[in-house]
């Protein structure tokens, strides 16, 4: 499993792990990734830790890690 | 004025005595959530935020941002040509380092230039984040 996804929740993070060559992992994370795309999560795209975040709105089976999150709430 | 008398004392400031015993005080989720935004930041930030609980994002923009674990909901700072505005966000039900980690992926996918966040409902500065 070459790539990562981390979803922020309240007990911490889940992961999904995908292998770029691995159509059947890929498909999953795909899921994952749009089914919380749906619910109104933001999606971040990091291309190495301590690298600048891009959002990104479609799931990028080559991206190195994605992290899922609610909006934050303020004013 | 506390952090005064414990320097006179001899004792490290609070925040700073916190940042070197994280694991015995944190729940696993906090843990988790310490982990991962420690593994997102620089070296440069990593070392700010164990130091002095704070850590610095510099937007594409020029505009320059302070993220304050230990500055409640006000814990984000801008500073750019137009002055400076402290943001109130809050990620809820989540570890602290969570709010601190999207703040900063936040930040960083508008070049700088808002902090997108949802106010009754609503997400304000969404668009930012579109490049």
């Amino acid at each position: 499993m070459k790539s990562l996804m981390h979803v922020l929740g309240s007990r911490g993070d889940t992961e999904t792990r995908w292998d770029p060559q691995d159509a059947g992992s890929v498909s999953r994370a795909r899921e994952v990734f749009e089914g919380y795309r749906q619910e109104g999560y933001l999606t971040f795209s990091v291309s190495e830790p301590g690298a600048e975040a891009d959002h990104v709105r479609d799931f990028d089976p080559a991206a190195h890690e994605i992290i899922v999150t609610r909006p934050l709430r303020g004013g | 004025m506390v952090d005064l008398v414990r320097f006179i004392l001899g004792a490290p400031p609070r925040r700073v005595r916190a940042r070197e015993q994280p694991s015995r005080s944190l729940s696993p989720a906090e843990r988790r959530a310490e982990k991962l935004l420690m593994r997102c930041l620089t070296a440069e930030q990593r070392e700010s935020y164990r130091n002095h609980g704070r850590f610095q994002v510099n937007g594409r923009d020029g505009s320059r941002w302070t993220i304050d674990a230990g500055a409640g909901t006000r814990n984000v700072t801008c500073v750019n040509a137009s002055g400076a505005r402290v943001y109130c966000t809050y990620l809820p039900d989540a570890p602290r380092a969570d709010t601190l980690l999207v703040q900063k992926l936040c930040i960083e996918a508008t070049g700088g230039r808002g902090l997108p966040r949802t106010e009754s409902g609503a997400l304000h500065d969404g668009h930012l984040l579109e490049r």
